[in-house]
């Protein structure tokens, strides 16, 4: 990634020959998804059916955006293969993956309490699963003490089952009822 | 997946209607699911029957609107919840277009249709052009000159099917441009950028007045009061109906005590001067057709959609 | 002409009016400044209280929480780096870092006050040159918009960051995106692979809540050796507001520059603020002397980005109020609202109701005049969201987000596209993608492919985008765009060389 034009760094932000190989490592997987996930789905729109009032049909858009995709990521990949071998230096990707999702740690905690609460949120309805998420990923994200643990209580019910009312009982918006709880 | 829903719907009425309910229905809020996005045609005529309702039943009526894939998200959904009453839906032509084009397994036949509540009445609109400037001329340019008038439809939406319906009649040919909506049709038309169009009073009555557009034919049976001047398609020997209807739905399953009660309140709010009044005022007819009668309509009509089917299909 | 006028001030300016126009502001400003809840959702709220008013009255209400709403977006964009409304993507780029920096107030002071001025601006357009700007509108057909959003999609340049490769990758995702989903033409599924899920499509608001809300609120929460229970912003509520607004007014060219953006955006029936966000920024940008200060928390972008969407208020009256056609979604509901009352809203409005429509010009003033009000008032109160532990404001916010995302369409399903969207915004990040082009993207796709494919079912002939003129000015104006764009990355390029040279841009 040497002397590219867009690469104006931000100043300070320096970083090491190897992490920087890491870097580019990492974006091309990226790009090597994005770019076979595009050849398919350019694939698969142009297997849609024409229309007869159209010059255009439905898949001729997708198939030309999905078509210009993969060609980019190819672009991009072949440029990231080439400075990965200038650089020349990759190893430590294991420990440097560890690392970095070891940062991201709580991140990824609540992003796993966001997918799981949203999948319970048809079956134990509004109030219910959003106290127990707002509750658990405050005291994630806090640590846990006498203060903290009640402080999140009264947080999580006032914009669980608080919230809840407002919209039901002033703006006549259900937000999803459960099957086992109602509210 | 109809049956998968069919089923689950038949469950939850099983499961969920108490007997005793219907007694006093109804005695909490309905909601009411417009499966179209606000602001369109029928969000703004359901709104002024949800606040009829209310205002009828004493019970807060909150309108939903669950739109997408030409009203059967909402509609989908709605065929999910119990069949007690305490949930309504609306459906117009476009549902049994899309069912006779294959774009959902819904009909409406797949509801309890309580009644019709509104009719619009559709207008043959066209621009103001060299070519032709009413319906005779524009029918003879058109078989002078056969794909040459450019049409603003909705692809495969009541748009289509109307004109369809005027193709089928006349024996001519319109070439067609694919808009959203009608709002959409009135201003390409308005901008020339289209040549004939389907529209109503509330959309493009002030233009003709103006002299912008021309309304060439009306598709009631009989001329409207909003436009004695505009003669019907059936006095220019077409016969065609080109209405909207609008009308209220239950699930399938719920109790017949339920249905006949809501019937018997919506006729009540279909006389409401109030409610009317405001059906007029954005151009629309308020007419009612109990569960027999709008049973009746909506079958007659799937078999004129059945039969043109073939001219919507691209 | 006087009469109507008089006529119609002396219906805003009767106290109820007044009182709930107050409501309505507060209202608008609120929802916006929530991460997921929009204008359009609280003017829906409101809708069914108007049906009670008069239809003067019942306007004015809803115009006051439109040109509330423009502004709120603002909040939670300069505060939390989120952008509160679809019309606020582009504020977050220059009022976030300058809040980061320490100076929240000023942000907002200079957000708000260029919100002001761009309302201002855009009623002042809507009164002297409502009907020949709206029928210069009305003649565009589906070549010119084409063309226009081909021009828009050129402002990818201004948004890639650091790496132009990705961003325009991003930027082409996001128009892939937008085809998922029911066909604009037919309604037949396309790319859903027989899910209910993706059936009805990617709704916009969901993508940009799940790039933009759910990848920033987790990178808030990663561990970078700070101790948690601390604030996101460092303790410091200053705002001085005569100040600002005199700093506002020292940027008179891009003031002007980007409110006449956002009126002709608005202007435009289909097209809206966040088009006009991210265009008046790319404007400012473009012609500022010092590029490379933008998104690092130029004064500049702030006025830009606020200046133009708040601009598109007015601007989207013009076509309602001169021709009765809506500029956009919330136009559309305001015409219901008229039309319940029995106002056949239309070429003739001015003509049958002068008092209405001249009313209507007086409540948008009176409206932005009552925002300036309450912004500057509850600034402080604002501010305060600084001071709350992110325990408590990641989480809540992230509710608030999967609110507005269901309450859009009341489908639970989106709240399944979010989640899924969320994430990937969150590897983009990470990855250093740029997320706006992909959003711009997103808004574009659509409108692109509409045109293009309408555009060649009223002629076959391709050349028609080069025969008609507006379409064949856009058309070079985006060459233009496009060569200036390469011309600066070379200069770019020839300046950066001896210091970039072994760096990347993360």
């Amino acid at each position: 990634m040497t002397s590219r034009p867009e690469e104006t760094a931000t100043p300070g932000a320096f970083a090491s020959g190897v992490s920087r190989a890491r870097n580019e490592f990492a974006r091309l997987i990226s790009y090597l998804v994005f770019g076979l996930g595009s050849v398919y789905l350019s694939w698969r729109a142009g297997q849609l059916p024409s229309s007869r009032w159209e010059p255009l049909g439905a898949g001729s858009f997708p198939k030309l955006v999905f078509a210009v995709l993969a060609i980019l990521c190819l672009m991009a990949a072949v440029r990231a293969v080439i400075d990965i071998r200038k650089i020349g230096k990759l190893d430590g990707l294991g420990s440097a993956l560890c690392r970095w999702i070891k940062i991201r740690r709580i991140s990824f905690a609540i992003f796993g309490l966001l997918a799981v609460y949203l999948g319970a949120l048809p079956y134990a309805g509004f109030s219910l699963a959003t106290f127990v998420f707002l509750l658990i990923a405050q005291l994630l994200i806090a640590d846990i003490s006498k203060k903290t643990v009640i402080q999140s209580v009264i947080a999580a019910l006032i914009f669980s089952v608080g919230l809840n009312m407002l919209f039901a009982g002033v703006f006549n918006v259900f937000l999803p009822r459960g099957v086992l709880f109602a509210g | 997946m109809f049956r998968k829903i069919a089923v689950a719907a038949g469950l939850m009425a099983a499961s969920m209607v108490a007997p005793a309910q219907a007694q006093n229905y109804p005695e909490k809020p309905i909601e009411f699911i417009v499966p179209w996005g606000p602001g369109g045609g029928s969000d703004t005529l359901m709104r002024i029957v949800a606040q009829g309702l209310a205002d009828e039943t004493g019970q807060a009526v909150p309108v939903i609107n669950m739109p997408g894939v030409g009203g059967n998200v909402g509609l989908a959904e709605f065929a999910k919840r119990p069949a007690d009453g305490y949930t309504i839906s609306q459906i117009h032509e476009g549902l049994l277009i899309s069912n006779a084009t294959g774009i959902t397994d819904l009909n409406w036949n797949s509801f309890m249709p309580i009644g019709l509540l509104a009719s619009s009445p559709q207008y043959l609109t066209l621009s103001k052009n060299d070519n032709f400037s009413n319906f005779e001329e524009m029918v003879a340019y058109a078989k002078e000159h056969p794909g040459a008038i450019r049409a603003g439809v909705t692809l495969a939406g009541v748009p289509h099917l109307h004109m369809a319906m005027i193709e089928d009649a006349l024996g001519i040919q319109f070439s067609y441009v694919g808009y959203e909506g009608t709002g959409q049709r009135i201003r390409a038309l308005v901008g020339g950028n289209i040549d004939v169009a389907i529209g109503d009073v509330s959309s493009a009555g002030q233009f003709v007045e103006n002299g912008d557009l021309i309304f060439a034919a009306v598709g009631t049976p009989e001329r409207t009061d909003d436009e004695p001047t505009v003669p019907t398609l059936k006095e220019l020997g077409v016969d065609a109906d080109l209405t909207v209807t609008r009308g209220v739905v239950l699930p399938k399953g719920t109790p017949q005590e339920v249905a006949d009660q809501l019937e018997a309140i919506l006729a009540k709010v279909m006389k409401r001067p109030d409610v009317i009044e405001k059906i007029k005022n954005v151009g629309s007819e308020a007419v009612f057709l109990g569960q027999e009668e709008y049973k009746t309509y909506l079958g007659k009509l799937d078999a004129t959609v059945g039969r043109l089917v073939g001219k919507l299909q691209g | 002409m006087l009469d109507a006028f008089l006529a119609g001030a002396h219906q805003v300016f009767a106290f109820d009016t007044l009182i709930y126009m107050l409501i309505g502001s507060v209202a608008g400003i609120v929802a916006a400044a929530i991460p997921g809840f929009t204008v359009t959702m609280a003017i829906i709220l409101t809708l069914p209280l108007t049906f009670a008013m008069d239809p003067l009255q019942g306007v004015s209400v809803m115009l006051s929480v439109y040109v509330g709403g423009y502004t709120g977006g603002l909040i939670s964009a300069a505060l939390l780096g989120i952008p509160g409304t679809p019309s606020s993507v582009a504020t977050t780029f220059d009022a976030f870092p300058m809040a980061r920096g320490g100076e929240p107030g000023r942000a907002l002071s200079l957000g708000v006050w260029a919100s002001f001025f761009g309302t201002v601006i855009s009623t002042v357009i809507l009164i002297v040159a409502a009907p020949p700007l709206a029928l210069i509108a009305v003649k565009l057909g589906p070549w010119e918009y084409f063309s226009l959003i081909v021009f828009a999609l050129t402002v990818v340049a201004s948004l890639v960051g650091n790496s132009l490769m990705r961003g325009l990758i991003a930027g082409v995702i996001g128009l892939g995106l937008a085809t998922i989903g029911p066909d604009p033409m037919m309604g037949r599924p396309r790319l859903t692979f027989e899910s209910d899920i993706l059936m009805p499509g990617l709704p916009f608001l969901v993508v940009l809540i799940g790039i933009f809300a759910i990848s920033q609120l987790m990178s808030e929460v990663e561990d970078q050796g700070e101790k948690s229970g601390q604030a996101l912003i460092p303790d410091s509520i200053d705002f001085k507001t005569w100040a600002v607004m005199r700093e506002v007014l020292m940027h008179p060219v891009n003031l002007v520059r980007s409110s006449l953006i956002g009126v002709v955006i608005g202007a435009l029936p289909g097209a809206g603020g966040s088009i006009a966000n991210l265009l008046a920024y790319d404007q400012a940008k473009r012609s500022s002397k010092t590029p490379e200060k933008f998104g690092k928390g130029i004064a500049d972008g702030v006025v830009a980005s606020e200046a133009g969407n708040s601009a598109t208020a007015g601007g989207g009256l013009i076509p309602m109020i001169a021709l009765g056609i809506p500029g956009s979604a919330v136009d559309a509901i305001l015409m219901a609202a008229l039309m319940v009352h029995g106002v056949s809203v239309g070429p003739r409005l001015i003509m049958d109701h002068p008092d209405l429509a001249y009313g209507m010009f007086v409540a948008m003033v009176v409206s932005s005049l009552m925002m300036l009000v309450v912004c500057v008032l509850s600034m402080r109160l604002f501010l305060r969201v600084t001071d709350i532990p992110k325990q408590f404001i990641v989480p809540t916010v992230m509710i608030c987000c999967v609110i507005g995302a269901f309450a859009l369409n009341n489908r639970v399903s989106d709240l399944y596209l979010l989640g899924a969207i969320g994430l990937i915004g969150y590897g983009l990040k990470s990855l250093d993608y740029p997320l706006a082009p992909l959003v711009l993207g997103v808004i574009l796709g659509p409108i692109a492919e509409t045109n293009l494919r309408r555009a060649l079912m009223s002629d076959g002939d391709w050349t028609v985008f080069f025969t008609r003129p507006i379409s064949a000015v856009l058309l070079v104006a985006a060459l233009l765009s496009v060569i200036f764009s390469v011309r600066s990355i070379l200069k770019m390029r020839q300046k950066n060389r001896p210091a970039t040279d072994e760096q990347d841009g993360d």
